[in-house]
């Protein structure tokens, strides 16, 4: 789907990559008024050789009003040409909230799944923004492919790592019946496997058996989710199989009274009947049935339904049941139509085995009296049984269980077209029973009297393909043949017995004799009556199906009986990818699949018991790791149970986005470019992601294709209510545990009331989350706070992103509207002070929770003492013309001051070398022979090394000088507002990139709060002290008042280090950030504090 | 206020005609521009009772004590020790002035009332000086060692002034005593109105001095000399010693040079006599008559001896542009007189005038070596003495 | 009276994150250091040292930027500059060389600020652990 078209960054900027060159041209771009859309195809902006300067540019990035990061993104279409460029923007989903996620690495801890080749895990966090991202391409094919629903890699994660309680409580969360699928499930998630493409499939079915045999040994019993308050409404379900059961399963969780009628004297419906004993044990049945019975199910057996049975639809409606579900499955078998099929001595499989099955638990003894009468010769009676699918297996295989020696099954394709499970084929040859392929039945032969005695077969060969896709037979003209028999059973499908309904009854049947469903709410044309199972649909369902439409049954019952509109039941449509990522070398090793232990063949010939043991811990691990995590997430959900903000999203959707873009610069890896089919020039700039310097010198260029009206405003002086008597709230952040595990919150806020002046203290579970930011809005305003202390993790209420910032205390910062022009924030009605107690006391104090909690609490009052005395000038901007000297003979000058004219800013260029250099009156002045010349701010294009020694030198004393910043790219210097053109470096890029960086300088200078140290004149001795100790030339001595000399300290360019206040001879200067009085009263609080 | 009302009894304030002469000669007045102020300003709020006026008015806490007031009052107001009881009673409201260096003298000061430190103030100490446990005579070094760190980057003389009283004393035949934990003597905070801790230092000191037989207290600090002969016996109690200024010593022995040595020029000076010296004790003819006997020129600044001008901070408080204006004032009037050096016997003058000197601007309008009588003295001594004592010395100057 | 606090100062960039990064990686250390932020350690005037000591401080450490990395440039020349001369006032009023020092921390140290911590405090209590 397409969002609406971007009104942010129209006509803006379009950066790709996260580079550094990426990060300088999108902070270049948006300081000088364009909106700039970052684009990151890897879902973080990583830092390079882990600098921190590095991080701090990302969070500057994140914070700035004029930047949108696009991380996960990548266009998937541009068009257009410079100006106008269209851009399709794919996005990836992140499945994180970046507003919420607090970075604490639960989920983390939780994920079971570690990324083969990164080794991290499939929940992660590398770099900006510092939220959590889930790695995860789609729909791993197994919990694709398996019609329950079940998060199937994820049990298998969970298993992989040992974790088994977790894995079956994945398990049972979509299903009621592990125990069952685990034996009996036709494992389609098997067949999709993808390591089949290395190997053999994991054995997913064996893996839930194992974890459903763990759960019955040392599990805690499935706890049983039933709804405290019962809804009033009963439904009732007609048969007792595996869909009506889930119908059963998932109404009782949701609230609602059901009962169940089965026809049978067992329950189980067709996995009791149809599937044989040494397959499914009955006690399993019984065990997960019981734990829907725990629910508060009622089961009635033997009791029919129907004009004929106990009781009519019309019956069940009058006893209040609000709803019925009929799921009485297909237990009429198909006959073959072909002469002597009448005879004594043929038979239907699903009879035999019904017979068989139930001769082994129930009492009544006629059911054994049937499988005598179908065994004419007993243990001599010779068998053939008609048919290729599972049930033409059990048969054979009950057969020989109840002695008969031989058995055989005749089919009329070959091995390959049979639908039975291969390894059912396996362990019916394996226990000796025969199958001739390529045959056909043409007719019984016997007679009235005495039965079948034999029967008349035709070989067949394979021709063209059918319908379902597998070649048709075609008989062998002349090739029939007779074999000598006493049974013919014949297992060739079931159809549904519908008899039941007798006539008038309102439902439509289907022509295939199927009750017809409205799809997908599974509903007959019986309002209120619905239908699920084998009884609604053709092709034969195997346990899982019937479940998984059990499971959707439910809900459109559900949404009947609470009169919503079952159309609204679908699941999500937006069709999600099924992953396939790249298998890594280490991968593509092949692993033979555990071989799961089994009973010996005599116990297996003799008797009934389960064949299969199932896996030992051991070899379900082993097993388990064999996943090769195609998610790469699993989904299991145990990052969502322990995220306590609610950050995890599962179901999130690639997005399409449309933007618009003026000019495109490309600053990313360079194979991905040719891929955008763009071409370089014109609106389109290609960067080395190193290159900072060309990065700017590309802005020069893009800037006349987008609108740059977007300036930053100036930030005009905030009145603070500090000369009210204080009325001091206190905000203590628990970080989620994070801080409350060790320092005692509830202890810090009972400290904190007992102080003066502090009128409201509270404890958060989170402070960095919007809506917290809201409920501190309020608080202040309905206790009207005027002063107020957030301990949390945050350490600074300044209008600034240091190298210690991170993503959540900016967002916390954000929130409160501590940043440059936003007018809502907390801070302009009430001064704000923020104490670390996560860094500086729980996580570093864990040994010692009083101490911490002593420490969290002294801090915060320390805190309070600092706000007591705070002053009240806050977010006060300066503001500077747009003119600059461009001086020196270096080629880039001229470059630079033309390119200073795209920006608007007034160049004027100076050739001869100045005689001195120094700032008057918040500008930089240069004398040169007996002229002086003024501008906000100059760039030095010296020609060569000589000139600009020379230049330097006119600045004054060595600290003075303009050189080159310690970090950077050599273009901005150690003075404010100078910017440097290397000689030995292209004049084209470096005089470009002088000139944007001028550029930015200027509006950051009237856009950001000036943290400049103010001199009081009476105070001041004109001494020079801060003249001399400062080395940005901030300071200086200017006739003042009454012509008295004092010193001014120059708020455009000072740096709020605050040298100037400590040396201050007199205490003249107050430092722009803590002052020294607010310093003592701290110190004062901190170590009086008692222990 | 009845507080306030005492000390306008104590200190005559009811007596004031509102002649406005201590206004005339006020030097805060002269130069304070923020606001209209003067002593009888100050002294007509009090009489109304307008307590927070009083402290609020800059004069208040930006007085010298300087004494220059009462000096010229015709009724003998004592303005200085009622401001100095009224800075008393304003801390009592939490009121104080601004404060200089990050307020690190009076930390100190408040710190050196703990009994039980153990400070290391000695070792300015050298080799060639003498001393003797059983003296009957204490140098008391007051504050020195501990401005040096502070000061000794704007040239004060600091420790050399220790040093150079010590081996003048020795070239008397005196070996004095030092105390190794000597306190601050409190002057500062006296006059800023901290009484309790003046009392707390003053009653460690007297302890110290009771524990030795010395019968004299001998200073070079003039701050200390009041502050130990007069404020002690009236706040603590008498310890019963005789308390001297070095150049009162010196004139006591008659110290004088008979022949000027060659490579000692006579060198023309002027003297700035430190209030406290001065006005508080009226101690003006010692300090002259050691100038003169060290065979120097002494010309005298217009204003001198009782009306000579303060320095222009008191007690590391309230200093700024007014400071400032009176110092550069006093510079020039002692450049002036064409003087080569401007001697003091008061450590703080010395550091205030040479802080003053650090104005770029200025300069030269300013520039005259500024030097504690003390070390000239030493100096002079050296040039006439033996070769080997000229090199202790130049060990001593390090 | 209050259990002894060693106040540790730190500026605003690298020491500060030094510290931070200690907190992120969990490194524990002795709650009787309280941490307290300046934007710049050239901030810190002599005063604040002796009124921290005034206040009853056992020990004052003083953790900058790393020579040449220093943000402002210049602060972490102006501190050792301060540093000097608050030194020898401390020593003057009788403190001894270990409680009080000036030393710098790399941003991301946080090892680092552990190591010079416990040194710092081991130096108060007389132990001396590798320097």
């Amino acid at each position: 789907m397409i969002a609406p078209v971007e009104t942010f960054g129209k006509k803006g900027a379009l950066i790709l990559g996260g580079s550094p060159a990426g990060l300088q041209a999108a902070l270049d771009l948006a300081d000088i008024g364009a909106q700039v859309h970052l684009v990151e195809p890897s879902p973080f902006i990583r830092k390079v050789d882990g600098s921190h300067q590095f991080n701090t540019r990302l969070l500057e990035i994140a914070r700035h009003p004029n930047i949108r990061v696009w991380t996960n993104a990548w266009p998937s279409r541009v068009e257009g040409k410079a100006g106008h460029f269209q851009v399709e923007m794919r996005q990836h989903p992140r499945f994180i909230d970046p507003a919420k996620c607090t970075a604490c690495g639960a989920c983390i801890a939780a994920c079971p799944v570690t990324l083969p080749g990164t080794g991290h895990k499939a929940i992660f966090l590398d770099g900006q923004p510092g939220v959590m991202a889930i790695e995860k391409l789609g729909k791993p094919p197994c919990a694709n492919t398996c019609p329950g629903g079940i998060h199937v890699q994820g049990y298998i994660a969970m298993v992989a790592q040992g974790r088994f309680q977790e894995a079956i409580d994945i398990v049972r969360e979509a299903i009621p019946f592990p125990g069952i699928c685990g034996r009996v499930c036709t494992h389609p998630c098997e067949i999709n496997c993808r390591r089949a493409e290395v190997d053999q499939p994991v054995a997913i079915r064996l893996l839930k058996r194992f974890v459903s045999d763990w759960e019955l040994a040392n599990g805690t019993p499935p706890k049983s989710a039933r709804l405290v308050e019962h809804l009033p409404q009963k439904v009732a379900v007609v048969g007792a199989g595996p869909g009506g059961m889930a119908v059963a399963d998932r109404l009782a969780r949701l609230g609602y009274g059901v009962t169940v009628f089965e026809k049978l004297p067992v329950i189980g419906g067709m996995m009791a009947v149809g599937i044989p004993e040494y397959r499914l044990p009955r006690q399993v049945i019984t065990r997960e049935y019981q734990h829907i019975l725990d629910l508060g199910v009622k089961i009635h057996l033997n009791t029919s339904i129907g004009p004929d049975g106990k009781y009519s639809l019309d019956d069940l409606f009058a006893m209040g049941y609000g709803a019925i579900c009929l799921a009485v499955g297909a237990h009429r078998s198909l006959s073959l139509a072909i002469q002597g099929e009448e005879f004594q001595g043929v038979v239907h499989g699903t009879e035999l085995l019904k017979a068989i099955n139930l001769s082994q638990r129930v009492q009544d003894s006629s059911y054994r009296s049937q499988v005598e009468a179908f065994l004419r010769r007993g243990s001599k009676t010779r068998v053939a049984v008609l048919g290729g699918g599972n049930t033409a297996m059990d048969v054979s295989r009950a057969l020989l269980r109840v002695g008969v020696k031989d058995v055989r099954i005749l089919y009329r394709r070959t091995r390959n077209e049979m639908p039975a499970m291969p390894e059912e084929i396996e362990d019916v040859l394996l226990e000796g029973v025969k199958i001739d392929f390529l045959v056909s039945p043409v007719r019984v032969l016997g007679n009235d009297k005495r039965g079948v005695t034999g029967l008349e077969c035709i070989r067949m060969k394979l021709g063209e393909p059918d319908a379902s896709g597998r070649r048709r037979p075609v008989p062998i003209a002349g090739s029939e043949f007779a074999i000598n028999l006493d049974l013919v059973v014949l297992a060739i499908g079931q159809a549904p017995d519908l008899s039941f309904l007798g006539s008038d009854h309102g439902i439509a049947i289907r022509r295939d004799e199927r009750i017809n469903v409205a799809d997908p709410s599974f509903m007959t044309s019986r309002p209120g009556v619905f239908a699920v199972g084998d009884a609604v649909t053709s092709d034969k369902m195997v346990v899982i199906e019937a479940i998984g439409m059990g499971k959707q049954a439910a809900a459109s019952i559900d949404a009947y009986l609470r009169s919503h509109p079952l159309e609204a039941v679908v699941v999500d449509a937006r069709e999600v990818p099924i992953a396939r990522r790249e298998l890594t070398e280490a991968e593509k090793i092949p692993i033979q699949r555990a071989s799961v232990p089994v009973i010996s063949m005599e116990e297996r010939l003799s008797s009934f018991c389960e064949v299969e043991l199932g896996y030992t811990a051991e070899q379900a691990v082993a097993e388990a790791q064999r996943c090769l995590a195609c998610g790469p997430c699993s989904e299991c959900q145990a990052c969502v149970q322990v995220c306590k903000t609610g950050a995890v999203i599962h179901n999130q959707y690639v997005h399409f986005n449309e933007l618009e873009a003026g000019a495109i610069i490309f600053a990313a890896a360079p194979e991905q470019f040719s891929p955008l089919g763009l071409t370089e020039g014109n609106g389109c700039y290609r960067l080395s992601p190193d290159d900072t310097l060309s990065a700017s010198a590309a802005v020069a260029r893009a800037i006349k294709y987008v609108d740059t009206s977007h300036i930053p405003a100036f930030l005009s002086p905030q009145t603070l209510r500090v000369d009210e008597a204080p009325r001091i709230g206190i905000f203590v952040c628990q970080c989620g545990g994070e801080i409350g595990a060790v320092v005692d919150t509830d202890e810090v806020c009972k400290r904190c009331a007992s102080l003066p002046d502090v009128v409201h203290t509270q404890t958060l579970a989170f402070s960095c989350l919007p809506e917290v930011a809201g409920i501190m809005r309020v608080v202040i305003q309905t206790h009207n706070l005027n002063r107020v202390v957030l301990a949390a993790c945050a350490c600074c209420t300044e209008d600034l992103v240091c190298d210690s910032c991170t993503y959540q205390r900016l967002r916390c910062k954000q929130n409160l509207g501590l940043f440059g022009n936003t007018t809502a924030g907390v801070a302009r009605t009430a001064p704000l002070e923020f104490v670390n107690i996560r860094e500086q006391c729980a996580w570093v104090h864990p040994a010692n929770p009083k101490l911490a909690t002593n420490k969290a609490a002294l801090m915060i009052e320390a805190a309070l003492a600092k706000l007591r005395i705070q002053n009240a000038r806050l977010g006060i901007s300066t503001q500077v013309d747009p003119t600059a000297l461009v001086l020196g003979k270096g080629e880039a000058a001229s470059v630079c001051k033309q390119v200073l004219g795209k920006y608007d800013i007034n160049a004027q260029r100076l050739q001869g070398l100045p005689r001195e250099v120094r700032r008057v009156d918040g500008q930089y002045t240069v004398f040169r022979n007996g002229k002086t010349f003024q501008a906000s701010a100059m760039v030095l294009s010296p020609c060569d090394d000589h000139e600009a020694a020379l230049l330097l030198e006119a600045f004054g004393r060595p600290e003075l000088q303009p050189r080159p910043q310690s970090a950077g790219d050599g273009s901005e210097t150690r003075r404010p507002g100078v910017f440097f053109c290397d000689p030995a470096l292209d004049p084209q890029i470096c005089g470009a990139a002088a000139a944007t960086r001028l550029a930015d300088w200027l509006v950051r200078v009237t856009s950001h709060p000036s943290k400049t140290a103010i001199v009081d004149p009476t105070r001041c001795r004109a001494c020079s002290t801060c003249v001399k100790v400062c080395e940005v030339g901030a300071p200086g001595l200017i006739v003042g008042d009454q012509r008295r000399i004092r010193s001014w300290i120059d708020p455009i360019i000072c740096t709020g280090c605050g040298t100037c206040a400590a040396r201050c001879p007199s205490g003249a200067i107050s430092a722009g950030t803590v002052s020294n009085e607010q310093l003592e009263a701290m110190l004062g609080v901190i170590l009086a504090g008692g222990g | 206020m009845n507080i306030l009302q005492d000390l306008i009894k104590e200190n005559r304030v009811w007596y004031c005609l509102d002649c406005g002469k201590c206004s005339s000669i006020c030097p805060i007045t002269r130069w304070e521009t923020r606001q209209h102020t003067g002593p009888r300003l100050l002294v007509e709020k009090s009489i109304q009772g307008r307590g927070d006026d009083l402290m609020d008015d800059p004069l208040f806490w930006a007085c010298l004590t300087c004494k220059r007031c009462t000096e010229i009052c015709p009724s003998g107001v004592n303005f200085s020790e009622f401001v100095r009881g009224a800075r008393n009673l304003a801390r009592s409201f939490n009121r104080t002035g601004d404060c200089t260096h990050s307020e690190m003298i009076q930390t100190w000061g408040r710190m050196m009332t703990n009994p039980d430190m153990r400070q290391s103030r000695l070792t300015w100490v050298r080799e060639d000086m003498k001393f003797s446990e059983d003296s009957d005579t204490i140098y008391f070094v007051g504050c020195i060692p501990y401005f040096d760190p502070l000061f000794a980057k704007i040239g004060m003389e600091g420790v050399k002034i220790a040093q150079a009283a010590v081996r003048v004393m020795n070239h008397l035949g005196i070996k004095p005593q030092v105390l190794a934990d000597e306190r601050c003597c409190g002057h500062d905070q006296l006059w800023e109105g901290d009484v309790e801790t003046f009392q707390a230092l003053a009653r460690i000191n007297i302890e110290r001095f009771k524990a030795t037989n010395a019968k004299r207290i001998v200073t070079t600090c003039s701050e200390c000399v009041r502050t130990l002969k007069l404020d002690y016996p009236q706040y603590v109690g008498g310890h019963g010693m005789e308390v001297l200024h070095l150049s009162e010593l010196l004139a006591q022995h008659g110290l004088s040079i008979s022949e000027p040595s060659d490579d000692l020029p006579t060198t023309r000076v002027t003297y700035q006599d430190p209030c406290r010296l001065g006005r508080h004790l009226g101690i003006y003819d010692a300090p002259r008559q050691v100038i003169e006997g060290i065979g120097l020129e002494l010309v005298e600044m217009e204003r001198n001896r009782a009306s000579s001008q303060c320095c222009g901070t008191s007690c590391w408080r309230a200093c700024g542009q007014v400071s400032k204006g009176i110092q550069v004032e006093r510079l020039q009037e002692a450049k002036a007189t064409g003087a080569e050096t401007l001697v003091t016997t008061c450590l703080k003058c010395q550091i205030h005038l040479k802080c003053a000197q650090n104005d770029p601007i200025l300069g030269e309008k300013i520039a005259i070596e500024i030097r504690d009588l003390t070390t000239l003295v030493a100096e002079r001594l050296t040039a006439l003495s033996t070769k080997e004592f000229h090199e202790e010395v130049a060990i001593g100057d390090r | 009276m209050a259990d002894p606090k060693i106040i540790v100062f730190t500026c605003n960039w690298n020491a500060y994150n030094g510290l931070e990064t200690a907190g992120a990686k969990h490194l524990g250390y002795s709650p009787a250091v309280i941490p307290l932020k300046v934007m710049c350690l050239g901030q810190i005037s002599p005063g604040i040292i002796l009124k921290a000591f005034e206040n009853g401080a056992k020990g004052v450490l003083l953790l900058g930027c790393p020579p040449q990395a220093c943000h402002f440039e210049f602060g972490n020349r102006r501190a050792e500059e301060v540093y000097a001369e608050a030194k020898s006032l401390t020593m003057l009023l009788g403190y001894r060389e270990d409680q009080f020092r000036l030393d710098w921390l790399a941003a991301g140290d946080g090892q680092g600020f552990v190591d010079k911590v416990e040194y710092f405090m081991a130096g108060l209590s007389g132990r001396k652990g590798r320097s």
